[in-house]
């Protein structure tokens, strides 16, 4: 195969990265728009974060073309080798990871907060604007750890990566979230609203929810 | 930065700094609308919960630990734990404060000294403006005394 085939290769496989980075500042935003506490089956955030997933574990993903017996040519080594490809290949990770990552998405965080304020007195709840703000202040570190849940060679590496971060959410966000719905239940029946019974029992389904998951398995 | 690490910080801030000094703020809520004659209760109990809300959080977990996270009864015996306590824990002592209020009523207090006539509840509730501070040092104290749980 040229090298500048291998060379154009390599340019759309390190360009994964950069736009798994786009794909979580755009979950970040389409959070905020379908509720901050909650998301739409198959609205835009998880749709971008799917589209994340995808990108980080596009590479191990193509070695199924390898199990089916069609034979791939992965470019061998990471160095792209055509300076002008290689270019645009520095140019536009650049510009994703000084520009959108280190300034946008902060920026955007930041009228989030803002928006928080006139959530508040518009009578809505703070928490999905501060919710969507910590979720695009973090895209550095959730890149991170969606990378590391899509393991190198492995032909399920999509796949794996959904199912590590259902147990993430499962497991680690949700034993916290089931604190911050007591402090919300206790605000509202402060101030004798509906609803504090229900965030109650949230909390218990938020402690419980990969129980509940074994249980739907064990009656199917 | 990480998404867990901020979310773990805001409930705690949440939890642990700002509700315990709403917790004030309920009490004198509370206060005003006793004086004024109206619905008080919520707000009274909403600063004790406000003081307690690691208490609560620690007992729907529990609640909701008494299996393993795998175990699909994890479910129905937190339902079951929630109604037990409820049953055996909760309601015993709410009979105690039924068992006290019945002594007062026969004493008199509901129509010989009644609380909602206006000269005992503003009496009652200028005791409660002077003394707040120390009435949110009782409610604390209780609560304090509590967390071994009822003995």
């Amino acid at each position: 195969m040229p090298t500048f085939l291998f060379d154009v290769m390599r340019v759309l496989l390190l360009l994964t990265g950069p736009a798994a980075f786009v794909c979580l500042v755009n979950a970040g935003i389409a959070l905020r728009r379908e509720g901050g506490t909650v998301f739409w089956i198959g609205g835009g955030f998880s749709k971008w974060m799917l589209w994340a997933v995808i990108f980080l574990g596009l590479e191990p993903t193509l070695t199924w073309f390898q199990f089916l017996g069609i034979p791939v040519a992965f470019p061998p080594g990471y160095a792209v080798g055509t300076p002008w490809l290689a270019n645009i290949q520095q140019g536009i990770a650049t510009f994703v990871s000084s520009f959108i990552v280190a300034r946008i998405a902060p920026v955007v965080a930041a009228y989030f907060v803002i928006r928080a304020v006139l959530d508040t007195a518009s009578g809505a709840g703070p928490l999905p604007s501060v919710l969507s703000a910590m979720f695009l202040l973090a895209i550095s570190s959730t890149h991170a750890l969606i990378d590391a849940w899509t393991p190198v060679g492995n032909r399920f590496s999509i796949a794996l990566g959904l199912e590590t971060m259902w147990t993430y959410l499962a497991s680690r966000i949700m034993p916290i979230a089931a604190g911050l719905a007591v402090c919300g239940a206790i605000v509202l029946f402060a101030f004798n609203r509906p609803g504090y019974l229900r965030l109650v029992m949230c909390a218990g389904g938020f402690l419980t929810v990969s129980a509940l998951w074994v249980l739907i398995t064990r009656m199917m | 930065m990480d998404f867990l690490t901020g979310l773990t910080n805001l409930t705690s801030w949440f939890g642990n700094v700002m509700l315990p000094t709403l917790a004030g703020l309920f009490f004198v809520v509370s206060v005003l609308r006793f004086s004024r004659g109206g619905s008080h209760q919520y707000s009274m109990y909403a600063g004790f919960a406000a003081l307690m809300v690691s208490g609560l959080l620690r007992g729907i977990e529990r609640f909701t630990m008494q299996r393993a996270w795998n175990d699909p009864d994890a479910i129905w015996i937190t339902l079951l734990g929630l109604v037990n306590w409820s049953a055996n824990v909760f309601l015993p002592l709410y009979g105690v404060l039924q068992v006290v209020m019945a002594i007062m009523h026969f004493g008199g207090m509901g129509f010989r000294i009644y609380p909602g006539a206006p000269w005992a509840r503003h009496i009652l509730a200028a005791m409660l403006c002077f003394g707040l501070s120390g009435a949110l040092r009782l409610a604390e104290f209780f609560i304090a005394q509590g967390t071994g749980g009822v003995s």
